[in-house]
């Protein structure tokens, strides 16, 4: 089968290496080991999704097909290609990482730790080079030096750091669809400023769901900076909300009787009303609508009703 | 049963200047093979491309398409290269994928008056890699 490969420019060879995925644990994860030693991720890129169509049939469809100019024809339009991968996040979502809060660290060499973790989880971790592996292991581990060799334990707390620094990152970052969620605050205020810092950490946060096992999430998300920012955001739109509700109901107030020509803003519960009254105007008119009218033609009156024939 | 080994080869022999393109048109064509139509058809109206920037014009069964490059789109953090590549099984049932042809070029199409969707999609896209190449960098 033929497929569109975009790969780095200095790649000459790629080794494919499938994880599960530590969102849901299915192998879906395909990483690939370049010839240049960094480790990337292959993702296949699907463009045209039809909307209508996935609506429809209730799966993805995607309405491309892929035309090469040598004349080769591609059924399916996937596009693959290569971003790179931090080892990191595969390592802290191990169930190994988050489970030895009262347990005294086992300090292991890099190796040692990799081959248990093959025994354990599967033959995918020993595929990966011992370079790649000790370099991802240094950010979410604590390490001691012994006789010259660095021992190193994973560590939920170095875990949980590694990722509040990857948020913050993010959150200072965030691509221009995620900042239009954040509302402009007309005002300097601090307090704002504060507000729409809080609301970039959390949309940050989301963004890393897919990237760690919900155990792991959960704990990003009851982590006190966050917890905080999520509890503010929250109350903060609670509190519109109720501001909301309490001009809505203001409104209705003012204009109990208003109509939607006069020109005003009807509020939801107006317009629910101004409804209403309109199906209840148009029942009427069909209830007059459906009269038959008697006539006395040739053929009327040719059935007689019972009471009229019993009487006879 | 061992398990199954995925490859890819991108050492190419000869081509130096990638001439060729690849072409996302907007249908799902249900055929995987070769076709003498290509080299004949889809070819590029220059005098319409004048009228939209950075994109490119062609038509397709009587369709006017208009597309934006992706690879330039990739291009812009780091050099990339392009490849149709198809994969062999040996008897260890190992998957090798080697390189068809080089592209120059890969290009997404929408039909005309779909132009925004086209503009949506490749934000989105260069969105998706920034974002991720922030979250792994």
């Amino acid at each position: 089968m033929k497929q569109v490969v975009v790969c780095p420019d200095n790649i000459e060879s790629l080794k494919q290496i499938v994880f599960p995925h530590p969102h849901d644990g299915t192998p879906r994860l395909t990483l690939v080991l370049a010839n240049d030693g960094c480790l990337y991720r292959l993702h296949n890129t699907r463009l045209g999704k039809s909307v209508e169509a996935t609506e429809n049939q209730g799966r993805d469809i995607y309405m491309k097909s892929i035309m090469v100019s040598t004349g080769d024809i591609l059924e399916n339009g996937s596009l693959y290609h290569l971003t790179k991968y931090n080892l990191a996040f595969a390592l802290c979502s191990l169930p190994e990482a988050v489970s030895q809060e009262d347990e005294p660290p086992r300090y292991q060499l890099p190796c040692e730790l990799q081959s248990m973790l093959a025994q354990v989880h599967g033959s995918h971790w020993t595929q990966i080079p011992t370079l790649i592996f000790q370099n991802a292991l240094k950010s979410v581990s604590i390490s001691v030096d012994e006789a010259g060799d660095t021992y190193y334990a994973l560590n939920t707390c170095k875990c949980i750091e590694f990722l509040i620094s990857v948020v913050d990152k993010l959150s200072t970052h965030l691509p221009p669809s995620l900042l239009k969620l954040i509302p402009k605050s007309t005002s300097q205020n601090d307090s704002d400023l504060l507000l729409n810092k809080q609301r970039s950490l959390l949309l940050a946060c989301d963004l890393l769901r897919s990237e760690l096992s919900s155990t792991v999430f959960n704990l990003l998300m009851d982590q006190p900076s966050i917890q905080e920012a999520n509890d503010k955001v929250k109350s903060h739109e609670a509190k519109l909300l109720q501001s909301r509700a309490a001009t809505t109901s203001l409104l209705d107030l003012a204009h109990p009787t208003a109509l939607s020509t006069s020109g005003n803003f009807p509020t939801s519960s107006m317009s629910n009303r101004l409804a209403n009254n309109n199906s209840t105007n148009n029942k009427k008119k069909t209830k007059n609508d459906n009269k038959v009218k008697i006539s006395k033609g040739a053929i009327d009156n040719f059935f007689k009703s019972k009471k009229k024939d019993a009487s006879k | 049963m061992s398990e199954q080994t995925v490859e890819y080869n991108f050492k190419t022999s000869s081509i130096e200047n990638p001439t060729e393109i690849a072409h996302l048109v907007p249908c799902i064509i249900h055929f995987n093979g070769q076709s003498d139509e290509i080299k004949t058809n889809l070819k590029f109206d220059q005098e319409e491309e004048k009228n939209h920037t950075n994109k490119f014009v062609t038509y397709f069964r009587g369709r006017k398409l208009i597309g934006q490059d992706v690879l330039k789109l990739l291009n812009e953090n780091n050099k990339v290269k392009a490849f149709v590549m198809e994969d062999t099984t040996n008897i260890q049932n190992n998957k090798q994928f080697h390189v068809v042809s080089t592209l120059d070029k890969v290009i997404n199409y929408e039909r005309e008056g779909n132009e925004d969707r086209l503009d949506m999609e490749m934000s989105k896209l260069r969105e998706f890699i920034d974002v991720t190449n922030l979250i792994h960098s």
